[in-house]
């Protein structure tokens, strides 16, 4: 098989899975992983190791990337989970049990329902061992202090591990990779030839990285299968019968079928849009800061409309990959997920400041013309009839700034080399011992982009309902825990979520007092 | 004459006592039967009177409504100002009132139909005629036999403790009128006797589920706030007043069970259409019911000595009892054609007076309600028929977030499933109580639709859809925090997984 073969091989398809590929292509597609260090470390330390999560996470392919470290050893070693009968389970929980009991190290590679399976069996059969994994499995992604000593047992789920790191990304080394083979094909097909000259150039990384970090902060999971097949597809597609043979990588990139990729069109640059540039590129006026070569055709030139669309649309990614001026169109990107990247990367810098954020974000969410960002407020609403939209909500309590919490969602330390980016920010309690009971707020990056949203003026009432009941259930636990205040005076607020108003109400000694008194 | 009843309007009573409640009202709301079960839990009413009176605003015109500034003079001694309180101030409040303790429109100028939004035990009034005694039949369920042992259920101490709780926000509100007076001259408390009937099957389900669903609130330490207490068990008493409706007759005559296909809101036709079915099933078991009990009456009272077509009809020329303007209306005419049409569709004499009797009743004593209709308007009103308004020719059976989390905490036993259970497994505890079928597993849930002669009358990809339709509902549960779905594709239920 020549290379060109085998990097086509990897997009959706049996090839890219690591069991069909041989010793060799497994070699030649090696991308060093913290994880493997992990393992390594791990069972040199007679742990048991679990390693959980996607089918496709790549569990198998780091098990033959350290084949050499476990010849010779005595580590007992089970590749697949999946493939065990529910009767062999039992063999495999009886060898298990010995590891455990004799201090023998154990590699056991599982997918999450397995894996699942597997902790519900061995509860009927060693409570100490079951208790010691689930201890285990809760406590590997923490906020704060961690609360679980590592003993016998490591589960390393690659479901939080996160490919698209932007510090310890797979991207770049996979394109890398692919140029490198690809090389050795020049000359069989043009337009391969030129993504792969194009793949060398520092800018089109940058720019390609960017899309990348936007998806990544997206929070949806993918797999190493999803990266390989993506730049495999964004490189080959110009040499896959099924498409055109002058299909660019740029066009390729928002074109093919896989989970990553769909979540790339999102981005496309061809939703980014400055009229005057749009003019331009549609007639053929851009002609400086190509760093390849000036696109040959112009939209305007082609009388049939949709072909001259087709073009304008290949056009403008070109542009966004190829041209050094391209900077105004990148800052066209949606703020909300600049915004969230910013808010991961400088949580402890800024941590007051994106707290008073989300803060006055959560008001508005139940009264939209409220700007207070010291005082969270808690908002109580009631009625019994769900088929109706909530009318007005009231809020006599708070808790202030300063007794809340922002804290990162970080692999345990014995994981920090795992490639991860955190999913969510966690909004808790201050001075409150760290039980299960603590009010928390999971603010994962969907609900984070829509308090961004209201922070710049997106109509509160537009978002899903899904934020507002996550919300109420967190002012549900904070006032049940006790760490609210009252606000001075009496005072309660009423917000009529229908016209955005608000009507503020006095009770002192059981008397109401509506807005002063005193006039007719 | 005078002394001698109405025969429709006895059959109509006796009919809902042998139910348990009165399913007659096209008023029965969510919060109507909230008021009637908490009263029936507790034993408390209250005088809500003058809270209704700040709470029925003046832009609803009506005779009965004071206005604001009566109201300023009347209730000067709950105001800081006094009389300097400014009217235009006591209006915006009111206004604002309005949509705090009348979020489902069940406030009107007269403070005999109206009941306020319910946080706590002050708000619960005495009893209202469109409650149908729903509350008592509940009741007597919390606190029936099951199992030999007469224990009442944690449900109620959840309602009790949770109306006692009465520092949140909602009541604080209303706490200078309800603190203007003494608790004695508004609070009237009875104690409660529990029950101890014998439940029936369809009873024992609901008993199990108020019960599950307390345990779960505790567990999941829900029960820690009143307010959503008040809601799960009001939102439940109303699903289980649905679903008695519906099982009753499978209960007590070995009816058919009737598939509840519920429809997620992924727009799948052949559900939709399968669940459009499902409810018209319903509408019909219910009017079954109804056809048995009266002809189990008709032979019961041994008003006849036989059945055969000459006597039912000379009852009905000479026996049936008529109030004078039934009669002018052409009441016992009305009757005799409709026993002949049954007859002449082929029912047996009995049978045939049994169904004429029942649309007599519709037709001339309940004419604003029928059972069947009351099932559609609560259905409608609890989100559990949808969607609302007219856009729609037939309703189907849907979910929103609230009441299917409900429904799965009244299936599951949290505790007992600290490790979850999968999808598959809800599915089957869901089919095995409540007959509901979310399409978890295609066969099974398709054999049931087609036994119900759901599946040969809906489209052909139904079968296809089923798998689509419980992944949706998985979604939902996920985003409640009650289900996680591993990439494997296998959904786990469960909490805090």
């Amino acid at each position: 098989m020549n290379n060109l073969s085998f990097v086509k091989k990897l997009y959706n398809g049996k090839g890219c899975y690591s069991d069909s590929m041989t010793e060799e292509e497994i070699k030649l597609l090696h991308i060093r992983s913290g994880v493997e260090d992990i393992v390594i470390q791990m069972l040199s330390e007679n742990r048991m190791v679990f390693l959980t999560g996607n089918p496709g996470d790549g569990k198998t392919y780091i098990i033959r990337a350290i084949e050499e470290n476990l010849k010779n050893s005595e580590v007992y070693v089970e590749t697949d989970l999946n493939s065990i009968s529910d009767d062999q389970l039992l063999t495999v929980i009886e060898r298990l049990l010995l590891c455990y009991k004799e201090n023998r190290s154990c590699l056991i590679a599982a997918n999450e329902f397995p894996f699942y399976k597997l902790i519900k069996k061995v509860k009927a059969i060693s409570r100490e061992l079951y208790d010691e994994i689930n201890d285990i499995k809760r406590n590997v992604i923490i906020c704060g202090y961690p609360t679980v000593q590592l003993n016998r047992i490591c589960i390393i789920d690659l479901n939080e591990r996160n490919l698209l790191d932007k510090d310890r990304s797979f991207v770049v080394p996979i394109i890398n990779k692919f140029t490198t083979l690809l090389s050795s094909e020049a000359g069989s097909n043009k337009m391969l030839d030129y993504n792969v000259q194009a793949l060398k150039q520092e800018h089109i990384i940058v720019q390609l990285s960017r899309i990348f970090d936007f998806i990544a902060m997206g929070g949806e999971h993918f797999v190493i299968r999803d990266i390989l097949g993506t730049i495999s597809f964004v490189i080959t597609a110009c040499a896959r019968e099924e498409f055109d043979s002058d299909i660019a990588y740029y066009d390729a990139f928002f074109s093919g079928q896989n989970e990553l990729m769909n979540s790339a069109a999102e981005f496309d640059p061809v939703f980014l849009s400055i009229p005057s540039m749009d003019e331009k590129l549609w007639n053929g006026e851009i002609t400086d800061g190509w760093l390849l070569e000036a696109p040959k055709e112009w939209p305007k030139n082609i009388t049939d409309v949709e072909a001259a669309t087709k073009l304008f649309k290949s056009i403008k990614r070109k542009f966004y990959f190829e041209n050094i001026y391209a900077k105004d169109l990148t800052e066209l990107y949606p703020t909300d997920y600049l915004e969230c990247e910013r808010i991961f990367v400088n949580l402890q810098r800024d941590k007051r400041k994106i707290k008073q954020m989300l803060i006055s974000s959560i008001n508005k969410l139940f009264l939209p013309t409220n700007d207070e960002k010291e005082k969270l407020r808690i908002w109580t609403g009631l009625n019994y009839d769900f088929t109706r939209e909530r009318g007005a909500v009231v809020s006599s309590k708070y808790i202030a700034e300063g007794d809340l919490d922002l804290q990162y969602a970080e692999p345990i330390k014995w994981l920090e080399e795992m490639e991860y980016t955190p999913r969510f920010i966690v909004m808790t309690v201050r001075n409150k011992k760290a039980t299960q009971e603590t009010p928390r707020l999971e603010i994962n990056s969907n609900l984070l982009r829509a308090l961004v949203n209201i922070k710049n003026g997106y109509p509160a009432g537009l978002l899903s309902k899904q934020y507002e009941n996550e919300l109420t259930q967190f002012m549900y636990k904070l006032e049940t825990s006790g760490c609210t205040s009252n606000y001075n005076d009496g005072e309660i607020i009423i917000a009529n979520r229908s016209d955005g108003n608000y009507k503020r109400i006095y009770i002192e000694d059981n008397k109401y007092s509506f807005g002063g008194g005193g006039t007719y | 004459m005078a002394n001698v009843k109405d025969t429709l309007d006895e059959y109509g009573e006796r009919i809902c006592s042998k139910l348990g409640f009165s399913p007659i009202s096209n008023s029965t709301k969510p919060l109507t039967i909230a008021n009637s079960l908490f009263r029936a839990c507790s034993g408390i009413t209250c005088d809500i009177r003058d809270m209704h009176e700040w709470v029925a605003c003046e832009h609803k015109a009506g005779p009965k409504i004071v206005s604001s500034y009566d109201l300023r003079v009347k209730y000067k001694d709950i105001l800081l100002h006094e009389e300097d309180e400014s009217v235009e101030e006591i209006r915006e409040v009111r206004f604002i009132f309005d949509k705090i303790f009348n979020p489902d429109s069940t406030v009107f100028p007269q403070h005999k139909d109206s009941v306020l939004n319910i946080p706590s035990q002050w708000f619960v009034r005495n009893t209202l005629r469109a409650e149908g005694q729903i509350g008592r039949f509940i009741f007597n369920i919390l606190s029936g036999v099951i199992d030999g042992k007469e224990e009442i259920s944690p449900a109620v101490k959840l309602i009790t403790n949770s109306l006692r709780c009465d520092d949140d926000d909602i009541t604080r509100l209303m706490k200078p009128i309800i603190t203007s007076k003494p608790e004695a001259e508004r609070k009237t408390s009875k104690e409660v006797q529990p029950s101890k009937k014998e439940l029936n099957f369809t009873e024992q389900i609901i008993r199990r589920g108020f019960d599950n669903l307390a345990e779960n609130m505790i567990f999941t330490g829900q029960a820690q706030n009143s307010l959503l207490v008040l809601q799960r068990m009001a939102n439940y008493a109303v699903f289980s007043i649905f679903f008695y409706l519906i099982d009753v007759n499978h209960c007590e005559y070995k009816g058919d069970r009737v598939p509840l296909m519920l429809a997620s809101n992924a727009e799948l036709g052949a559900i939709e259409r399968a669940s459009e079915l499902s409810f018209i099933s319903c509408k019909r078991m219910v009017e079954e019911y109804i056809t048995n009990v009266l002809e189990d009456m008709i032979i019961a009272d041994q008003i006849l000595l036989r059945y055969d077509d000459d006597i039912c009809r000379n009852y009905i020329e000479r026996n049936v009892v008529l109030e004078e303007k039934k009669e002018s209306s052409n009441a016992r005419e009305a009757l005799l054609q409709y026993y002949d049409t049954y007859i002449a569709n082929g029912e047996a004499p009995v049978r045939a007076l049994a169904r004429a009797i029942q649309f007599a009743l519709y037709t001339f004593t309940y004419k604003n309600c029928t059972p069947s209709e009351f099932l559609y308007y609560l259905g409608v009103r609890s989100g559990f028929v949808g969607p609302r308004g007219n856009a729609t020719k037939y309703k189907r059976l849907m979910i929103n977030r609230f009441t299917l989390e409900t429904i799965v905490l009244s299936t599951v036993c949290l505790q007992e499933f600290s490790d979850g259970l999968e999808l598959s497994e809800l599915g089957q505890l869901l089919r095995d109580k409540y007959c509901i079928l979310i399409g978890t597993d295609t066969d099974e849930d398709y054999s049931i639709l087609e036994q119900a002669n759901i599946a040969q009358e809906a489209p052909e990809d139904l079968r296809g859809e089923l798998a689509d339709n419980a992944k949706a509902i998985s979604d939902m549960l996920i985003t409640i925090g009650l289900a996680k779905r591993y990439a494997d594709g296998v959904t786990i239920i469960g909490w805090g997984l």
